[in-house]
């Protein structure tokens, strides 16, 4: 198993996913995604909030409905996260704005009805497939954007920078946004022509 | 002049140290441990950060980046956050200009953002030109520039021009509805609770809910004291958020009444067993009027139909029991075939909770109270009567069934003791219904003392009791002879007498009904169980109602003939006392003479 998939109203699914009845069945019949039914997603959850549930070693990705888990439950899912590096998304009704963080893992704290889109089906096979690089593709279909936004950020701060810890502090953000994208340029501050090129190219396609 | 920068760790530390001599800097942060709480929200860490961390001064100009996000920049926190100065009168910054940096363009990013018309509205500004020495420029220049105007105007030109919309799915939509409605109805009714408390700062803090105060403020409260239920009678609240600021509502409406709540439990509860739960609750306490809110259950936010909804199981259920029982149905759905559904299945009222495009009416919390004291009022007047008189028309049917009817005859019955009930109910919009319930009772009246186990025969009439045949009317001659007669006083009595037959024309209902009252019930006279007087309203005030002169038949009347039907009905009421009191048959002698005249017999 790679994928862990904790939704306790499974309702939820036919509601919002695209294809329905046909999404569903595609999650179901995948092998690496062990998405239990209602009864035993519930008792699952009561384990994960009694802090006794034990999580397997093949593990991923963890995707979990946010409102079914106490504050205890998330503490010790976070503790598995973090030691054992596997990804996590927790998505529910009642978050307002998205949030994604990777530090020490990465994170992804998403609404019900942003996670449940037309990505999910897509995002799920590529993880499986190991062709995916970011939870991000799950939020935005253009997360590569976000990316390069952030990149001209951090490039226009590191000219500002004196301090050089800050400096390859900031320098080390740009090569990790640079493995993710694998442009056929180097984003860095000889290339934010291209950069801002790209990035015009992008929200003018929008 | 005095600045406030806010930023986070993709921001030059250089630049911060050097921002300094402009003013005051907050840096953005939220670990992954805040993430996790099953409780955070960006809205209550920025709100929080508003009200509690950075320095309240008054600022002349605060500059913030786009984003704030270190590792998703299409977050757009910065633009939240000048949402939350906008909308956060603690934070004592409303108006004061805010320069957002970042090397995008105002267009694009209205393109990216939802609330990207933020760029659009007064007093915001945006620069690419990131640099200390600029920044200072930039605030000289847009302080020179500020004018104030008063703070309604400027939210009011706020809210038109930046669009802040909820977050969330189906369930979500309820949930806003529902603390919109329950803040609304507690500020309009002054209530002043440690949940409301705890509302209204979740509502403070939620930039959508800081959006709504902003644009529909609250003009007029309600003073509770000076409006309350006068109906006498119980009332029953059931809600699976019980203590959640609803019970606090209707406790304060119900001053004075005795009301109880349930449901604290229901959220480990099944749905059946939630249907269960409150309906061993009605029977232990007999409410007159429940308020039941719709979905009690987690399923039922889901898409299913109305039947299988749990709200509109416990009002099938609770009809049942009693369809008098009025049941007004608290919901946030504004979806009228939900509605006509429940109404179908005897909802008897609703009360809908103000969802926020409600509220664009200046007066609407204050109007939907004062509708709530008008459903209770009507529901508690309503059940006074209907209650009383579906125990009644039980109490009826269950003798009936137990009579000797045939199948036809007690489904005919019920039926128009159904009848009966709806007139009354309508009687409650139009008087004159009230009537027409009368003399669908007193049907019942006509049709029990025709039937062959209370009285049989048109010329020669006998009532029966137990397996004795009393004769009560008999023709002999050219006469008419009757074992009772009517008196000045309007009842019958038995005394004996004749008249010509010429003057017969057929036996009323009056001398067939008294005939049963004193010889199948043994009683004395006719006027027993009111009789006299069912009988006069039946030709006087129920089948010549006068509108005019607001004469109609009274609550009272439809009990007392529902009491007369239920005493007409009940067997273990006959009694033999007067059954040698009847007429005496005819001789052998006297039936052949008789036959000897009839003209069918002659040569």
């Amino acid at each position: 198993m790679k994928i862990l998939f904790l939704e306790d109203r499974p309702s939820r699914q036919l509601l919002f996913l695209p294809n329905k009845e046909k999404d569903v069945e595609h999650i179901r019949s995948l092998k690496s995604v062990y998405m239990p039914e209602s009864n035993e997603c519930k008792e699952i959850i009561a384990q994960i909030n009694q802090n006794n549930y034990n999580f397997e070693n093949s593990l991923k990705l963890i995707i979990v409905h946010k409102s079914a888990l106490e504050t205890r439950g998330l503490e010790y899912i976070n503790n598995f996260c973090k030691n054992e590096k596997v990804k996590l998304v927790c998505f529910s009704g009642g978050i307002s704005q998205l949030t994604y963080n990777n530090e020490d893992y990465e994170f992804l704290n998403i609404n019900s009805s942003d996670f449940y889109t037309e990505r999910l089906v897509p995002f799920l096979n590529g993880f499986i497939a190991e062709k995916s690089e970011t939870l991000l593709e799950l939020a935005n279909k253009e997360w590569k954007l976000s990316y390069m936004l952030l990149a001209r950020q951090i490039i226009g701060s590191i000219a500002l920078e004196n301090d050089e810890d800050v400096k390859f502090n900031l320098e080390d953000k740009l090569d990790k946004i640079n493995n993710i994208l694998s442009f056929d340029f180097t984003i860095n501050s000889e290339n934010t022509e291209k950069l801002n090129t790209e990035i015009k190219r992008i929200i003018l396609s929008l | 002049m005095k600045a406030l920068l806010i930023y986070n760790d993709n921001i030059a530390s250089q630049f911060v140290i050097d921002f300094e001599k402009l003013g005051s800097t907050y840096k953005y942060q939220v670990g992954k441990q805040e993430l996790l709480n099953s409780n955070f929200t960006i809205d209550k860490k920025i709100d929080s950060i508003l009200k509690a961390e950075i320095d309240k001064s008054k600022y002349d100009c605060i500059f913030i980046p786009y984003s704030l996000s270190e590792e998703n920049y299409l977050e757009f926190t910065g633009l939240r956050f000048a949402c939350h100065i906008r909308l956060t009168p603690e934070f004592n910054n409303l108006q004061t200009p805010i320069v957002f940096f970042g090397y995008e363009t105002e267009n694009e990013i209205n393109k990216l953002s939802e609330i990207g018309t933020i760029l659009f509205s007064r007093g915001i500004y945006t620069t690419e030109k990131i640099s200390v020495q600029d920044f200072e420029k930039q605030m000289r220049f847009v302080v020179n520039n500020q004018s104030g105007i008063p703070e309604e105007i400027f939210l009011k030109q706020f809210t038109e021009r930046v669009n802040i919309s909820p977050s969330g799915n189906y369930a979500t939509h309820h949930s806003i509805t529902n603390e919109w409605s329950i803040y609304r109805w507690a500020t309009a009714l002054k209530i002043d609770d440690e949940y409301i408390q705890i509302i209204e700062k979740n509502i403070s803090s939620n930039l959508y809910f800081k959006y709504l105060k902003a644009q529909f403020p609250i003009k007029e409260t309600i003073d509770a004291n000076n409006q309350i239920i006068t109906e006498e009678g119980k009332i029953l609240y059931i809600d699976d958020e019980v203590e959640k600021g609803w019970d606090i509502i209707f406790r304060k409406i119900c001053t004075l009444k005795r009301y109880e709540s349930i449901g604290n439990d229901f959220k480990n509860l099944d749905s059946s067993r939630i249907v269960e739960s409150a309906i061993t609750k009605v029977n232990e306490f007999n409410p007159d009027v429940i308020i039941l809110d719709f979905r009690l259950h987690d399923d039922d936010f889901e898409n299913i139909s109305p039947e299988n909804v749990t709200g509109y199981k416990i009002l099938k259920s609770i009809k049942e029991i009693n369809k008098g029982i009025q049941v007004i149905i608290l919901s946030a759905t504004n979806k009228i075939w939900n509605l006509l559904e429940l109404q179908k299945a005897g909802a008897d009222g609703f009360i809908l909770k103000e969802s926020p495009e409600l509220s664009v009416e200046e007066n609407y919390s204050k109007n939907a109270i004062s509708e709530i004291y008008t459903i209770l009022d009507d529901g508690l007047k309503r059940a006074k009567l209907l209650k009383k008189v579906v125990e009644q028309s039980k109490k009826i049917t269950g003798f009936i069934e137990g009579g000797d009817y045939s199948k036809e005859f007690k489904q005919s019955v019920e039926n128009n003791l159904a009848i009966a009930f709806k007139m009354l109910y309508e009687s409650f919009t139009d008087k004159k219904y009230i009537n027409y319930s009368y003399l669908q009772l007193f049907l019942i009246i006509e049709q029990l003392v025709n039937h062959e186990s209370f009285l049989n025969g048109d010329e020669d009439i006998r009532v029966k009791c137990g397996d004795k045949e009393i004769l009560v009317q008999q023709r002999y001659k050219n006469k008419v002879k009757r074992s009772i007669k009517l008196t000045s006083n309007g009842k019958y009595e038995i005394v004996a007498y004749e008249f010509p037959s010429n003057k017969f024309k057929r036996a009323d209902t009056n001398f067939k009904v008294s005939s049963v009252l004193i010889y199948r019930f043994g009683n004395p006279n006719s006027s027993t169980n009111s009789w006299t007087k069912i009988y006069e309203n039946r030709n006087t005030k129920a089948a010549h109602f006068d509108r005019k002169n607001n004469r109609f038949i009274n609550e009272n009347e439809i009990i007392e003939v529902l009491n007369f039907l239920s005493y007409f009905t009940d067997n273990s009421n006959i009694s033999d006392s007067n059954v040698a009191k009847g007429l005496k048959e005819k001789t052998m002698e006297e039936a052949l003479e008789e036959l000897k005249k009839d003209p069918r017999f002659r040569k």
